[in-house]
């Protein structure tokens, strides 16, 4: 129930119009990343937690792109969208050194 | 005879089985004998030869040539006779390649990561903590360079610590340092111009904020600035009120009750956008969790865990501006970097 209504709280702060177009859920030790891209055909997320490599995200009911990866640990990342890269609106992020940026997620205390 | 024959196997055989190492065993027997012996060096100074293994691999594989792939071999062990992290390094690697940048670029930005390791030591030494407080500290000072904080502002900022520090005890030294630097990471992280950065922890040491105030600063910073506010417009608010006297304390409130102003706003619902606050640990290039559970997560309707799909990797960065809608990412100087399919 309480993932149910965290998922539409999440859903309707994307349809709002509001700033992000990607929102998260810890539960337990999983973190549930969502990153809203409804055009897109393909998405791989790729992450400092297992040298970047890519795995396949799943596109759900809401037409929400989404990927479950352990939480705890903090950790660059970015999309591969239809094979070109992106990144969400994230707010903390940092210079790749190769001209682009990645997102960081950094657990919560 | 057959003792000749054993005599034969025992002379030619026997050695060059003893001699079969694990760089022979995990790299093709075409791979030529001075990648092999870099290699080898490599593992030789302690780093995993699985890790080795797969670093050289994925070069050969990825078309650098024979002297790019020591040249990146060479890197490593530069690393690690300096004694720094060398995931960092090998991470970089693999993002280059997951990147689909050019071999040169990608040698270019390992050793730009080894070069702000290099620099973050030498911050480091004067903290004189012990090992692993040493690594921690190191790290958190690489990423605040990574983050675009500049050398004359870290120099101003260590000078404050310093002098912050020196009659502290070792604890609250360290403790001190190292939620500084979460701090300072955080907000440069958030976009915070450097000066803007030295200016707040200037205010807080003036204001004699301790280490948990810090710490509490910086998660403040974090949750506010997920709302629409500007993060410089934000960080230019958190600066002034500090130098009137805000604590950390009522920093949170008062910004929550808007009387720091109209830039300042509350967070967005927990969840729902932006990220989670400072947490000691690895940062990014830190910890890699190997088959570490990452997945889509099983969705009724596809009934799969969604697991990596070998062979099914993504293609290219996108130039710059091309096509992606999400975030502002800048592109690489000079001509970016075309879409492949890639499947």
């Amino acid at each position: 129930m309480m993932k149910i209504l965290m998922t539409v709280c999440g859903a309707v702060i994307f349809l709002s119009g509001c700033v992000n177009n990607y929102y998260y859920q810890v539960q337990d030790d999983k973190l549930h990343i969502y990153f809203n891209e409804p055009k897109a055909g393909e998405v791989f997320f790729l992450s400092s937690l297992d040298q970047f490599s890519p795995h396949e995200t799943i596109k759900n009911k809401r037409g929400i792109w989404e990927i479950t990866v352990p939480s705890g640990l903090s950790f660059e990342y970015f999309f591969i969208v239809d094979g070109t890269f992106s990144i969400p609106t994230c707010d903390q992020r940092q210079k790749d050194d190769f001209g682009f940026e990645n997102c960081i997620y950094i657990p919560e205390d | 005879m057959k003792r000749l024959f054993l005599a034969i196997f025992i002379v030619f055989f026997i050695p060059s089985m003893l001699f079969a190492d694990d760089v022979d065993e995990g790299l093709s027997s075409n791979t030529p004998l001075r990648i092999k012996e870099s290699a080898r060096q490599v593992i030789q100074l302690g780093i995993k030869d699985q890790a080795v293994i797969k670093m050289t691999r994925t070069m050969l594989e990825n078309n650098f040539s024979q002297e790019q792939v020591i040249a990146g071999l060479e890197l490593l062990i530069k690393t690690k006779k300096q004694n720094l992290s060398e995931d960092p390094v090998i991470n970089k690697l693999h993002e280059g390649i997951a990147k689909k940048v050019g071999a040169e670029n990608i040698l270019q930005a390992m050793e730009k990561v080894r070069s702000r390791y290099e620099v973050a030591t030498t911050y480091v030494q004067d903290m004189k903590t012990d090992a692993e407080r040493t690594r921690v500290l190191t790290d958190q000072m690489a990423e605040c360079m990574a983050a675009g904080m500049d050398k004359n502002s870290i120099n101003k900022m260590m000078e404050m610590l310093q002098q912050k520090t020196r009659n502290a005890s070792k604890d609250e030294a360290y403790s001190l340092n190292e939620n500084t630097l979460k701090t300072a990471r955080t907000m440069a992280r958030s976009g915070v111009n450097s000066k803007d950065i030295v200016d707040i922890v200037n205010n807080a040491f003036q204001r004699n904020y301790n280490s948990a105030e810090m710490e509490k600063l910086g998660n403040a910073f974090m949750r506010q600035v997920r709302g629409p506010s500007p993060a410089s417009d934000l960080a230019k608010a958190y600066s002034a009120a500090i130098k009137n006297g805000a604590t950390a304390d009522n920093i949170l409130v008062r910004s929550t009750t808007g009387e720091l102003g109209n830039t300042l706003d509350d967070r967005a619902p927990v969840g729902s956008g932006g990220l989670g606050t400072t947490a000691p640990g690895s940062g990014p290039g830190g910890a890699a969790a190997s088959g570490s559970g990452i997945g889509a997560p099983a969705a009724p309707d596809r009934g799969s865990g969604g697991a990596v799909a070998p062979g099914n990797g993504p293609g290219s960065p996108a130039a710059p501006g091309s096509g992606s809608s999400s975030g502002p990412v800048k592109g690489p100087e000079g001509a970016g970097v075309p879409p492949v399919p890639g499947k």
